[in-house]
């Protein structure tokens, strides 16, 4: 009888063990999983996935303004163009200056781009308007600006060429946009790097 | 006691398997999320869009350079000369470099990308609601026989033909037959002179009247414009009108350039030889 009640007591023990076993295993596993798990903002090698989403859905918008039928110009270059040298900020309604905020971008097919596909999807964006001069040196104004990317934003560039002739006046160009003739001496105008940063609220 | 010491045993040997286990997950679970990670990171590689607008800029240049320079070959390239130099300091922050040459410019064939090693059978201009001016300057020198007769034909969507010109040289007498629908054909034969300018809409050849070419500037339906053994016949070409809905066009293929571009980064090389019709196609 006393050895029957020590063998009880036994499986008990070990039935206990695995129960608490069992339990450190699911805890440690729930942890772990939690520990590595991916939000839109997570700032590691796991959030590469949105990284790429991004960088893709940049490049594709690039791409189509970027596209001109039979020697019509690109809306990317047209939108270079029309620029008045002001920056633009999303108001929750229309882009435009921070200044006067009744002052809205007009005729920009990048602006209506980002308004269909970035701002209805809830990701932020900046483009910048880059170029260097005659002597090789870097400048870069906002062309829409909503505020300092955060760690997991993305860039995609675009480069567009211009000449004299696509600029027209180019004195007046070049006081409206800051953007200068590269090379006076022939219709050669400028390279103008559109960079546009993405990345999600 | 040595009972209680058996358990004591297996309690600290169930500790080891469950510690070996956790480990082991943890380890698996890692892995898992770094290969997935480095399969994701690896189309972040951008340098195929670097490649992809340089030649598109590129070919913008030349064709801007071809336009603006007036037929002074020296004017056109120091416009590419120009752009070489500051797309070089714009590629070199990118970390690329980035180098053109080869800048000549030679008649071009009537082939898809103006080479004689082109498509010789291809549509020139798709969705075409009505034609404006239209020009064909072929060299007489370099042009088809009977058996490879240049071709132009109008072809409706439904593949139906509604214009059709063939032209070859024989012997120096250019041979030139145009079909309107299934209508008998009409003749044209003219002494060949280099250049010769055919101007299918205004019905003449060297500014010379000649009988209609009965070319549909208007058709009731949009047609597309195709061209058969263009590797045959080399020449320039000139057409503009309007595109369906309502779109303005203008196609000039007087030269063709076909360049060398060089990029290359710590990562990789490219040379990619790219033939651009000049002055293209202009607004």
């Amino acid at each position: 009888m006393l050895l029957k009640i020590e063998k009880e007591t036994h499986a008990q023990m070990h039935t206990l063990e695995a129960i608490m076993a069992s339990l450190i295993m699911v805890a440690i596993i729930v942890y772990t999983v939690q520990a590595t798990s991916l939000t839109p903002l997570t700032s590691s090698t796991a959030n590469a996935h949105i990284e790429a989403q991004l960088q893709t859905m940049g490049q594709d918008m690039l791409n189509a303004l970027s596209y001109s039928a039979y020697g019509h110009d690109p809306d990317l270059k047209t939108d270079i163009l029309n620029w008045d040298g002001k920056q633009y900020v999303w108001n929750g309604t229309a882009y435009s200056t921070i200044k006067s905020p009744i002052y809205e971008l007009q005729s920009s097919s990048l602006a209506r781009t980002l308004e269909f596909i970035a701002v209805k999807r809830g990701i932020a964006h900046n483009v910048y308007f880059s170029w260097m001069d005659e002597e090789g040196v870097t400048a870069s104004r906002r062309y829409i600006y909503n505020g300092d990317p955060s760690n997991n934003a993305v860039v995609i560039s675009k480069r567009v060429q211009l000449s004299n002739g696509d600029v027209g006046n180019v004195t007046d160009f070049e006081t409206r946009t800051g953007i200068p003739d590269a090379d006076n001496s022939t219709d050669f105008y400028n390279i103008v790097n559109v960079k546009m940063a993405l990345w999600r609220m | 006691m040595k009972k209680i010491d058996d358990s004591a045993q297996l309690l600290l040997i169930a500790g080891f398997a469950v510690g070996v286990g956790i480990v082991v997950i943890t380890v698996m679970l890692s892995n898992v999320i770094y290969a997935s990670n480095m399969a994701s990171e690896s189309s972040i590689d951008t340098s195929r869009y670097d490649i992809a607008n340089a030649i598109q800029t590129t070919t913008e240049a030349y064709q801007d350079a071809y336009i603006y320079s007036n037929g002074t070959y020296g004017d056109y390239e120091d416009y590419i000369g120009s752009y070489s130099m500051k797309a070089s300091q714009n590629y070199a922050t990118a970390g690329f470099t980035f180098h053109l040459q080869n800048h000549k410019y030679s008649q071009p064939y009537f082939t898809g990308n103006g080479l004689a090693g082109g498509k010789g059978n291809w549509t020139l201009v798709s969705n075409v609601n009505t034609t404006e001016m239209f020009y064909i300057t072929p060299n007489t020198s370099i042009m088809g026989n009977e058996s490879n007769p240049l071709i132009i034909e109008a072809v409706s969507h439904s593949g139906s033909s509604l214009w059709l010109m063939r032209m070859y040289n024989t012997s120096g007498t250019i041979n030139i037959t145009v079909i309107v629908s299934s209508s008998t054909p009409s003749y044209r034969n003219v002494t060949a002179v280099t250049p010769m300018e055919i101007n299918v809409t205004g019905n003449q050849i060297n500014g010379n009247n000649v009988p209609s070419f009965n070319y549909p500037l208007s058709a009731s339906q949009d047609y597309s414009i195709n061209i058969y053994n263009g590797n045959t016949t080399a020449g320039m070409c000139t057409i503009s009108g309007n595109l369906t809905p309502d779109q303005p066009f203008t196609l000039m293929r007087h030269y063709v350039a076909n360049p060398t571009l060089r990029m290359s980064s710590g990562q990789m090389s490219i040379n990619r030889t790219v033939p651009i019709l000049l002055p293209g196609g202009i607004a």
